[in-house]
């Protein structure tokens, strides 16, 4: 379903309090590599997930990374989707930059190049975003990692009882009270040195490592 | 350095060609192969060595090498 016009002001409240409900009845069931979510808690970094996680990445954004008191910023796009994503993530007392790679990519990368060295701070970023293939990380990501330095802590989340929406990344969304699992990999680290062949290297170790984590949460529930 | 030499030098190393060779027509995708990834890193090379921030319409509007370098001059 699209909302545009008029309707977005109510949309965005109505989003809004839901995700703050949802999430704030959600119980960690485990967080495996906390040790590795510290190094997101340090901007500048990326802390990425699949697309299809972000409604459940929230409950790190509220119990870990704005507690943590630095910036947290995500990328929404130009899209009636993203508007409505933009006003639900401000609200939250997250960062928002406009753009995509279909429109502005480079000028909205630009942008969150200065998010990260400039404001310091941890980007919540989907790599298969904003409008997929599912599950392909794009080289964009890897390119900002390489030219900020900025590390990219991959995490892989799950819930245990839950929903999927029918849009193109099949959102899960938790349902209440819905075991949650985390689990956290090693950062990827680029330098600006890096080739194009080792940073092509990168984006399919790190697409690899996102599908490990991500199987790996859904085995933590089982614990 | 002159802000057009600093930008032909971070062209250069974008498109992996040597400085003699870029021409003002040629375009940055088309002619020098620099795709999205490589803009992106062109475009923070360039904040870098002119030591400014380009707007989201400069950035978009800079589509050949003579672009790049007009906007280097009228940055300078």
């Amino acid at each position: 379903m699209k909302v545009r016009g008029a309707a977005l002001p109510a949309a965005a409240v109505a989003v809004r309090l839901l995700s703050q409900t949802l999430t704030a009845t959600y119980r960690l069931h485990r967080l495996e590599g906390a040790g590795h979510l510290e190094r997101a808690l340090e901007p500048p970094a990326m802390l990425a997930c699949w697309h299809e996680q972000v409604a459940l990445s929230l409950l790190l954004v509220r119990r870990r990374l704005l507690p943590a008191g630095g910036p947290v910023s995500i990328l929404a796009s130009h899209s009636a989707d993203g508007e409505l994503a933009a006003r639900v993530a401000g609200a939250w007392g997250i960062r928002v930059t406009r753009g995509s790679t279909s429109r502005g990519g480079r000028e909205a990368a630009l942008a969150l190049y200065r998010e990260l060295v400039k404001h310091r701070s941890t980007l919540l970023f989907m790599p298969d975003g904003p409008r997929g293939p599912a599950r392909a990380p794009k080289a964009g990501g890897i390119v900002l990692a390489a030219m900020s330095g900025a590390p990219i802590v991959p995490a892989g989340l799950a819930a245990a009882r839950g929903l999927r929406l029918r849009s193109w990344d099949r959102m899960i969304v938790g349902a209440p009270f819905s075991r949650v699992a985390v689990a956290v990999g090693e950062p990827i680290v680029l330098s600006r040195a890096s080739t194009d062949a080792e940073r092509e290297e990168a984006r399919i170790e790190f697409g690899a490592r996102l599908d490990d984590l991500t199987a790996r949460a859904r085995r933590l529930l089982k614990c | 350095m002159d802000p057009s030499a600093a930008a032909s030098k971070v062209l250069a190393r974008a498109s992996g060609r040597d400085e003699a060779d870029l021409r003002p027509e040629f375009d940055l995708v088309a002619d020098l192969g620099i795709d999205s990834p490589k803009q992106l890193e062109l475009l923070i090379e360039l904040e870098e060595a002119l030591e400014v921030e380009i707007s989201d319409e400069d950035a978009a509007a800079m589509e050949t090498v003579g672009d790049v370098l007009d906007y280097a001059a009228g940055a300078g």
